[in-house]
């Protein structure tokens, strides 16, 4: 499977740049995007779920045009959206077991199975029969993850998925969805930096609509090996360093300010000390070229 | 805390466009309404009187249920749709201060959307003028208090209580559907109250019962003549006053009741009834089996079957649905049950009586569910945010679309069979088995269900279109009211462009829908196609995911119309505009329809041009044989008629204006020469008429005689015409000519110039420059008034008719059937009416009958015979009874019967609703022939019709009354008091005075409120007084000089009067100068009271009390009583009439009893008559049997101001 986009735009009638000239190409396997808020994440997903127009460019899902096949690509789609609801006076298995006939399981038998199987694994089986109104935000989210999941999508869009799950059921989520993106295209959004390192094959970052960086997450911190140093500091002095260098962030532990900088300068002085590069050393970089990353 | 919360609620609706919308529509409805007149406004009314003002007040403030619904509604259910719910607790803030600010800030707007009534009232009376629509005559001077008043004690108060009702229900039940099915609610409930108004006379009642006050301002309307309306302000008092301190008033009690149950955590918080904690349980290995997954073959159709499956229940799922469906069932149950009725006694409770109650105002009720239920369903997803997940799952687009369609359309083909359901379930529980399946069939799929569904697919696109429910709302109901306005109302109704409404027709027994099916069904068809061509344009705007701008949905429609969409909507474009230009080459081409304007135009053009011939002399038709030749089916008659006119004028005749009055064509021959004839008058084409001659002749014709006609001399004329209609037309049309039930007049054009076809409207006159119209009272002694007959044209002339109908009707005509015969399968009477002849009108009706037959012998047998629908023959032996005892009392009274039968005929409700002529009674369908009698105290009320038609026979087409005032005295007075006399022997004249005090009612009533100086009887001018009064004050006369003195006057006047071929006629003067010979001097008083001046009492019983005598069983009676007495002067002054010494009956009656047939009678102890004066008076009389209660006129023959004190019961 290879899904790619090229030369995506949309702006929106309030005059907000959604999308810019987006490139991306994916393969199977998970994708994680990453970017801070309203950084376009949701607008490219929603696009790739066929559920919002662009202006200009193209979607290809192996061949097929995602923009003007919206039926055919629904058929291998499975999507979470960040924001969704539920119909309050309906159990879950009902509402699971409607979803499962409109994506394409025939049978009954099999669609059983499918739902029953699908609510053990999100951990839900117990409360099958409650109506959706009773969940609390968790479950809620785990029966979107459930449904997102069924009939064996090809291509599963996850917007935010893990918002609202305990540490376990995160986890737990995680591995589900390793399992799958072996032989699927996994997209998943996300603000938390560390879930693409350890989860995504490949990861993007966006910002005001644009792409700012694609690539393998672990390529990508080795491309800062050696330029990343950090220190301590007062804070009163951050005004200082913000003049001098490219600070990419910083962290506030027991009074003081620890501050990781960027420089291509290998010898930094100034009571600077390398630092082992990370995710979030990426992530910063590429979007302090954009925004002003204020983390104080 | 208060203040910011108000300024908040003002600041945040002010950037709403919904206020401003609310505000526009109803600014620009009033301003219409006042700029044009468009109102129930009468000639000398102003269209800004106070009156009209509050009219308009409360009747906008009522249709701002919806707006108090919107706007009061959402007030502080915003925050548990935002959820702001969540942390708006945690702030600082007073529960008084969130309540009443949030109350106070939306309230404000409601009062600022209402000055749109004002303002738009105020432009208008400024507008109307100044663009010409109006004459600046129509409206009067613009004082604050006309506005001011109307809006503080009407509007207002309205707007309080819709909006206490709703903020006070959402807060108390945290759901925003409860504000709409509330507005519902109230909706029903006023009809509610409007259907109590069409059935009790409790003025107090319903004046209280209406939470809008529309109605006692309409009471009070009705009641006050011009003066009163224009110049002073609607009475707050008495009901009104209580109406208008209860309703607000629950309001406020509401409003505080909810304040103090009113709980912040509750409110917010909701219920918390989760699921329980989150447990880790045991999971399963199992690896996820991947299904089979198919989208091809049966998908499509089984997703399509389980959304709409999914849709219904969803619906049905909802209580509010029920409660809706449920209330409004109770309700349209409970009106069927009520059904129709007169005088206390119902109708039998037939299908098409229900279907009509039906279509008052219920299937406005049911398209608001469709409506709301179409936001529900299109709008769920989205507003539930389920939309996110459903929208990115496979089904096309026309699955997830059309299950919405499909279920919308389902639930308006089961709520089109709820009258049908109720209907049903009522006539059986009342026992009735005479179901008429065909009407309810014909009215479910001709008309209810085409509508129900045609209104679902506006709603639907609308909704789909806007994407916003409330919007859509907005946009949906003014359409609707604003199309049944246009069309009701008659500004505009042509039914090509009024989205789902087609031509008007009534359901009956006799005709079911008939001719009407076939128009109707066109119409049907049309907007059908105009429907699906709706849902093609949703189907291109059906927009799935998140909202989205205008450009990508125009964006999204262009990729839609490919060749396939383009291809079915070119189709189906193709199909409306074929079947609209059938139905325009029926309505607009073969047929005209003319706008209210241009009717206007015509009757000027008229009046102009055809005035001059008004006083050509016009001869006298003396013989006519014809015949008529009806093919109902085809909506067809031919004519052929031999008329014999002659000149009775001093004048010879040579022109003859004709109006052909609804013929096709028709053809004039004098001795078998035509008779030269020539176009007076030409009507440009109508506006909508593009494809006819630019014009095209009327209707009016002028023959000019070869030979012109001598004074005293006669001529034949031969007369051929034919009635057809070509096609149909935008309207009900051949409401003469039924299937089954014709109503068929000469067929012959109308003769000379009728100035009942002119303009009315003094300001329409002004402006076309024409005269103004004064209506005269015609003198006593006018020589051309006594010599016209009240009919108008025409004399005593004799007619013969042979009718032709199909083999299975039967032709009814006037006097004797002298032949009847079967030829070609068609069915032949002749009949002839020569003894000596007839006086106008002349009527043919003809249908599919049953007969009953019975006779009376008299002087010489007469036949009874009554032609009925076969369905309808309850009453038949009470007609049967009535007609022989009103036969032989009026012909031993007041001399013979001329014709050999009297025949009573059914006709459709098309015709009149009751109608006597020579020798023939008619009654409408829905007119007494289906009253349910059950209770021997019920008031036989066909018997007193019947016999009252029945003395028309003597008092219309033996003695014909003249053209000059009062004369309908003789037809209507004496027929209704011969009705009297009747009821008072089937019933024993001791108990005629409920009857009478009815029959007085009226009189009492609307005299109070006349703006003219009131008729004494022998010029009486109004209905009231000829009829109702005239029938009372003879009966009186009746009771002092007793019944043969006035018999023996009555058949003098009849002998002097019938049968005269030529004037003069009677008038009212002759009668009264007959019956003062006939009343002895020392009971003159009485006449001249009555005939001469406005005269009534003032009676009443002071005190009555009874004493045991020694005698077993027998008490004296002592009764303290006054008597008074008043004349009203030429300045409407009432006058004590000093001196008076009148023969008044004073009575004592016992308990009452029961008479042979279960009746319930009175019975007098004590009755006679005593010559009393003015003053108290106190006697005492000795009865046999316990006294019950005391009397002064016990049966109430004298005029009373209050009749109600002449009774006291004894303790």
């Amino acid at each position: 499977m290879q899904l790619s986009i090229e030369g995506l735009s949309k702006t929106y009638s309030n005059g907000v740049r959604a999308l810019y000239d987006v490139n991306l190409t994916l393969g199977n396997g998970m994708f994680g995007l990453l970017g801070p808020n309203g950084a376009g994440k949701s607008s490219l997903m929603r696009t790739i779920a066929t559920l919002q127009e662009a202006d200009k460019g193209s979607i290809v899902l192996d061949g097929l045009d995602v923009l003007h096949n919206k039926t055919r690509v629904r058929q291998l789609l499975g999507y979470l959206p960040q924001e969704f609801g539920v119909y309050p006076n309906i159990p879950a298995d009902r509402m699971l077991d409607h979803i499962a006939r409109l994506k394409g399981v025939g049978q009954a038998g099999e669609r059983r199975d499918v739902v029953q199987g699908l609510l053990e694994k999100v951990n839900l089986y117990k409360d099958r029969h409650k109506h959706l109104g009773t969940y609390s935000g968790g479950m809620k989210q785990r029966f979107g993850i459930a449904q997102a999941l069924i009939g064996d999508p090809k291509l599963i869009i996850v917007d935010e998925p893990t918002a609202g799950l305990d540490p376990a059921e995160r986890n737990r989520f995680y591995n589900l969805l390793s399992q799958l993106g072996q032989n699927t295209i996994v997209i998943l959004s996300t603000h938390i930096v560390e879930d693409v390192s350890t989860l995504c094959s490949s990861f993007a970052i966006i910002c005001k609509g644009e792409v700012l960086y694609a690539g393998d997450p672990e390529k990508a911190v080795k491309e800062l090996d050696g330029v990343i140093f950090s220190k301590a500091i007062d804070q009163a002095d951050i005004g200082y360093y913000r003049n001098i260098y490219q600070v990419i962030s910083t962290q506030l532990k027991g009074g003081k300010l620890h501050i990781r900088v960027l420089s291509k300068d290998a010898r930094l002085q100034d009571g600077f000390a390398p630092a082992e590069p990370n995710l979030e050393d990426v992530y910063f970089s590429n979007i302090a070229t954009r925004v002003d990353v204020n983390t104080l | 805390m208060f203040i910011e919360i108000f300024l908040f609620e003002i600041r945040s609706r002010v950037r709403r466009p919904a206020v401003y919308l609310y505000f526009l529509g109803i600014f620009i409805f009033t301003l219409f309404a006042f700029s044009t007149g468009s109102l129930p406004v009468l000639e000398k009314e102003h269209i800004n009187s106070p009156f009209l003002i509050s009219f308009w007040c409360c009747a906008m403030t009522m249709l701002m249920t919806l707006v108090s619904s919107s706007v009061m509604g959402t007030a502080i259910f915003r925050d548990i749709e935002y959820q702001t719910k969540d942390y708006y607790l945690t702030y600082p803030i007073t529960k008084a201060g969130y309540f009443w600010g949030r109350f106070a800030g939306s309230f404000v707007f409601m009062i600022g959307i209402a000055m749109a009534i004002p303002l738009g009232i105020w432009l208008g009376s400024h507008l109307g003028p100044a663009i010409g629509k109006t004459a600046a005559a129509q409206y009067g001077p613009n004082k604050p208090i006309y506005y001011l008043h109307p809006l503080m004690l009407l509007g207002l108060p309205n707007i309080l209580f819709t909006s206490t009702l709703f903020y006070g229900l959402v807060a108390v039940l945290r759901n925003v559907k409860v504000i709409y099915f509330g507005g519902l609610l109230l909706f029903l409930f006023y009809f509610m109250a409007l259907f109590f108004l069409n059935h009790t006379n409790n003025a107090t009642v319903i004046g209280i019962a209406d939470p809008f006050a529309l109605n006692g301002v309409r009471e009070q309307t009705m009641n006050s003549n011009y003066l009163l309306q224009n110049n002073s302000l609607i009475a707050i008092s008495g009901p009104m006053a209580i109406n208008r301190l209860l309703w607000p008033g629950i309001g406020l009690v509401v409003i505080i009741i909810t304040y103090l149950r009113f709980n912040f955590e509750t409110f917010f918080a909701g219920r918390r009834d989760k699921a329980g904690a989150d447990e880790i349980s045991e999971r399963s290995r199992t690896e996820l089996k991947t299904p089979a997954l198919s989208f091809t073959g049966v998908y499509n159709r089984r997703v399509l079957s389980s959304l709409v499956r999914l849709e219904l229940l969803n619906i049905i799922r909802d209580n509010y649905f029920w409660v809706i469906v449920g209330v409004g069932s109770l309700f349209l149950g409970f009106v069927f049950w009520m059904g129709e009725g007169n005088e206390g006694v119902p109708d039998y409770p037939r299908t098409v009586m229900l279907l009509s109650i039906f279509s008052d105002a219920f299937p406005f009720f049911i398209f608001f569910i469709i409506l709301f239920y179409t936001g529900e369903t299109l709008q769920r997803d989205r507003l539930t945010r389920y939309a996110y997940i459903n929208d990115s799952l496979p089904p096309p687009n026309w699955v997830l679309n059309g299950s919405k369609l499909i279920s919308l359309l389902v639930l308006s083909v089961g709520l089109s069979f709820l009258p049908v359901v109720l209907g049903v379930v009522v006539q059986l529980a009342k026992g009735y088995t005479h179901l008429n399946w065909n009407a309810y069939l014909t009215y479910l799929f001709i008309i209810l269900l085409p509508k129900f569904l045609e209104a679902a697919a506006l709603c639907y696109v609308i909704q789909v279109v806007f994407n916003n429910k409330f919007a859509s709302y907005a946009i949906a109901v003014p359409l609707w009211i604003g199309m049944f306005f246009l069309d009701s109302t008659g500004i505009f109704n042509y039914h090509l462009m009024l989205y789902s409404f087609t031509p008007n027709s009534g359901i009956t027994d006799m005709d079911g829908m008939g001719h009407m099916v076939t128009p109707i069904t066109w119409f049907d068809l049309y907007w059908m196609l105009g429907a699906t061509l709706l849902i093609v344009i949703a189907a291109l705007w059906y927009h799935r995911g998140v909202s989205s701008s205008l450009k990508e949905r125009w964006q999204l429609v262009a990729e839609r119309l490919n060749g396939v969409t383009k291809g079915i909507a070119t189709l189906l474009l193709l199909l409306f505009l074929a079947v609209g230009g059938y139905i325009y080459y029926n309505i607009s081409y073969l047929n005209e329809w003319l706008t209210k304007d241009e009717q206007q135009d015509r009757s000027i053009i008229y009046e102009k041009a055809l005035k001059k011939y008004q006083g050509l002399p016009l001869p006298s038709v003396t013989n006519i044989v014809e015949s008529i030749d009806l093919y109902p089916e085809e909506k067809r008659a031919v004519v052929d008629a031999r008329v014999t006119i002659q000149n009775r004028t001093d004048k010879p005749i040579s022109e003859m204006l004709l109006d052909a009055d609804g013929l096709a064509d028709y053809s004039i021959t004098a001795a078998g020469q035509p008779v030269p004839v020539s176009y007076p008058l030409m009507y440009r084409r109508g506006k909508f008429s593009w494809f006819g001659p630019a014009a095209d002749t009327s209707d009016f014709r002028l023959y000019t005689l070869r030979t012109p006609l001598a004074p005293g001399d006669s001529a034949v004329l031969e007369v051929r015409s034919v009635t057809l209609h070509k096609g149909f037309t935008n309207g009900l049309y051949a409401g003469n000519l039924l299937n089954n039930g014709t109503f068929f007049t000469t067929g012959l054009p109308g003769l000379g110039y009728d100035d009942d076809d002119e303009v009315g409207s003094p300001y329409v006159r002004k402006k076309a420059g024409l005269p103004p119209k004064t209506e005269e009272e015609i003198a006593q002694n006018d020589p051309v008034g006594i010599n016209t007959l009240k009919e108008g044209a025409g004399n005593l002339y004799r007619m013969e008719v042979t009718v032709g109908v199909p083999g299975d009707q039967t032709a009814v005509s006037h006097g004797d059937l002298v032949g009847q015969w079967t030829a070609n399968g068609r069915n032949y009477f002749h009949y002839v009416a020569d003894r000596p002849g007839m006086y106008p009108p002349f009527a043919v009706a003809a249908g599919k009958y049953a007969e009953k037959r019975d006779s009376v012998l008299v002087d010489h047998p007469i036949g009874i015979e009554v032609y009925y629908d076969p369905s309808q023959a309850a009453n038949l032996d009470r007609y049967i009874k009535a007609y022989k005892d009103g036969l032989t009392y009026y012909a031993h009274a007041y001399g013979g019967y001329p014709y050999g039968s009297i025949r009573q005929v059914e006709t459709s409700n098309y015709g009149p609703r009751e109608a006597t002529s020579t020798a023939m009674n008619f009654y409408a369908e829905a007119n007494d022939w289906n009253a349910h009698f059950s209770d021997p105290d019920q008031y036989d009320y066909l018997h007193y019709d019947v016999t009252r038609a029945l003395a028309q026979q003597w008092w219309r087409y033996q003695v014909a009354p003249n053209e000059t005032v009062g004369s309908l005295v003789l037809s209507e007075g004496l027929a209704t008091y011969d009705a009297l006399v009747m009821i008072g022997k089937k019933y024993g004249e001791e108990n005629i005075r409920p009857i009478l005090q009815d029959q007085i009612w009226p009189y009492n009533f609307i005299r109070r409120r006349l703006t003219e100086r009131e008729h004494p009887l022998l010029t009486a001018n109004f209905w009231f007084e000829w009829g109702p009064k005239a029938g009372v004050v003879l009966y009186g006369l009746r009771d002092l000089i007793g019944e043969d003195s006035i018999n023996k006057a009555l058949r003098e006047f009849r002998d002097t009067y019938a049968f005269r071929a030529r004037g003069p006629y009677a008038g009212a003067n002759d009668l009264y100068d007959v019956l003062r010979q006939h009343v002895p001097e020392s009971l003159r008083y009485y006449l001249d009271d009555t005939w001469q001046k406005v005269t009534f009492y003032d009676n009443e019983i002071i005190d009555v009390s009874a004493v045991k005598t020694a005698r077993p069983n027998v008490y004296a009676v002592t009764i303290r009583f006054r008597i008074d007495k008043f004349y009203r002067d030429e300045k409407g002054n009432d006058v004590p009439a000093v001196g008076m010494k009148d023969y008044i009956e004073i009575g004592v009656l016992g308990a009452d009893a029961k008479d042979a047939d279960g009746r319930t009678v009175k019975r007098f102890l004590h009755r006679k008559k005593y010559w009393l004066t003015q003053g108290e008076h106190t006697m005492t009389v000795t009865v046999v049997g316990e006294p019950k209660a005391a009397a002064v006129d016990p049966l109430g023959t004298l005029i009373d101001r209050n009749g109600g004190d002449n009774y006291k019961g004894i303790e």
